[in-house]
C-alpha cells in the first residue's frame, strides 16, 4: 500500500470512529428519556447498527472473501436460533412463580390462553 | 524481502502466503464464533431473567455506574480504532504499526483500570453477592440479586477477554517493532489479534445498553 493509500485508510478510519461515537451519543441520550418497553428494542438496535458498522469497516468483512462472511453470518445465526429457542419457550410460559398459573389454568395450555403471555402488564413476581 | 525469507514463512501445506493469510482468518473467524456462543449463553440466561422480572431488572439496574459505562465504551472504540489503523499501516512501517498496537493496549489497559475502580465503587457499595451484599433493600431481593449476578459475570468474562487481548495486542507490538523481516507472519498475526479485538469490542456495545442504559 502506497503512503496515499495509507492517508486514505487512516481518514476512513478515523471517519468510521467518529460514526461510532456519535451513536453512542445517541445510545446515551435515548437512554436519558423513559421509552418504556420499547427503550431496550431501540437501544439494541443502535447497538446492531454500531455493531455491524465495526464488522464491515474495522473487521475488513467489506473487504473479505465470501467463505469469511459466511462463517461470521453463520456466528450470528447460532446466536440468533439460541435466543430463538430459549426466548419461545420462556415468553410463553408462566414465570416461575406461577403468576399465570393462579389465574385459572391447571395447564400450560390453558395458562397461556387465559393470560397474554406477551403481555407485560401482568403482575410479576414478587418474592 | 528475500525470496528464501518469504519462503521460509509459509508452511507446506500452503500455496502461498495469500492462502496461509486467508486461512488463518478463517481460522479467527470460527474461533470468534465459537466465543460468541459463551457469551450468548450468559446474554440469553440474561434475556430471560429480564422477561420474568422486568421491574426487577430496571430497578436494580440503576445502582450501576452509568457514566463509567459509557466512559469505557468510548475507550474501546477508540482502542478498536486504533488497532485498524495499525493493521492498514504499511507493514514496510514497522515502527507506526507498532505504535498504533502500543496505543491499542494503553487503551485496553485503561478501560480495565476504569473496570477495576467501579468494580471496588461496587463492592463499596455492596453490589457483590458474599461481601457485604444486602439483598434485602431491594423490593424483590431474588430477581435483584439474580440481576447482580449477571452483571458480575457478563462483566467479568468479558473483562478477562480484554485482559488476554491486551497481552496479545503488546507481543505482537513488541514483534513487529524489531523490523519488516517477519512481516508477513507478523502481519497475518496482527490482523487475526485485530479481529479479536474488535470482537470483544463488539461483546461490550451489547452489554453496555443491556446492563447499563435499559435494564
Amino acid at each position: 500500500m502506497t503512503s496515499h493509500g495509507s492517508k486514505h485508510a487512516l481518514r476512513t478510519i478515523a471517519l468510521v470512529a467518529a460514526t461510532l461515537m456519535l451513536l453512542l451519543g445517541v445510545t446515551v441520550a435515548t437512554s436519558l428519556f423513559d421509552l418504556g418497553d420499547a427503550s431496550l428494542p431501540i437501544a439494541l438496535l443502535i447497538a446492531s447498527v454500531k455493531v455491524l458498522i465495526v464488522l464491515v469497516w474495522f473487521m475488513e468483512l467489506r473487504r473479505s472473501p465470501a467463505l469469511l462472511r459466511l462463517v461470521a453470518g453463520a456466528g450470528v445465526l447460532f446466536l440468533l436460533m439460541l435466543l430463538f429457542g430459549t426466548l419461545a419457550d420462556v415468553v410463553t410460559r408462566p414465570t416461575p412463580d406461577g403468576s399465570f398459573v393462579q389465574e385459572g389454568g391447571t395447564g400450560l395450555l390453558d395458562a397461556g390462553a387465559s393470560s397474554d403471555a406477551g403481555d407485560r402488564s401482568e403482575p410479576t413476581s414478587r418474592y | 524481502m528475500t525470496a528464501a525469507r518469504t519462503a521460509r514463512q509459509v508452511a507446506a501445506h500452503f500455496d502461498d502466503a495469500n492462502q496461509q493469510r486467508h486461512a488463518a482468518h478463517l481460522g479467527m473467524f470460527v474461533f470468534l464464533a465459537s466465543e460468541l456462543l459463551v457469551f450468548a449463553v450468559l446474554l440469553t440466561g440474561y434475556a430471560a431473567a429480564r422477561w420474568w422480572y422486568p421491574d426487577a431488572f430496571h430497578a436494580a439496574g440503576q445502582h450501576l455506574y452509568k457514566w463509567i459505562g459509557v466512559g469505557n465504551t468510548a475507550i474501546l472504540l477508540l482502542s478498536s480504532a486504533a488497532m485498524a489503523a495499525a493493521v492498514q499501516t504499511p507493514v514496510e512501517s514497522h515502527r507506526a504499526r507498532s505504535g498504533w498496537m502500543l496505543a491499542t493496549a494503553l487503551l485496553g489497559t485503561g478501560f480495565l483500570i476504569v473496570k477495576g475502580i467501579e468494580y471496588a465503587l461496587d463492592i463499596q457499595e455492596g453490589l457483590l453477592p458474599g461481601f457485604g451484599f444486602d439483598a434485602a433493600r431491594f423490593e424483590q431481593p431474588g430477581p435483584a440479586t439474580l440481576f447482580v449476578v449477571f452483571y458480575w459475570a457478563i462483566t467479568g468474562l468479558h473483562a478477562f477477554h480484554v485482559g488476554a487481548g491486551v497481552i496479545a495486542i503488546a507481543v505482537v507490538a513488541a514483534l513487529t517493532r524489531r523490523g519488516p523481516g517477519a512481516s508477513i507472519a507478523s502481519s497475518t498475526i496482527a490482523h487475526n489479534v485485530g479481529l479479536y479485538w474488535h470482537f470483544v469490542d463488539i461483546v461490550w456495545l451489547v452489554i453496555l445498553p443491556l446492563l447499563y442504559l435499559n435494564p
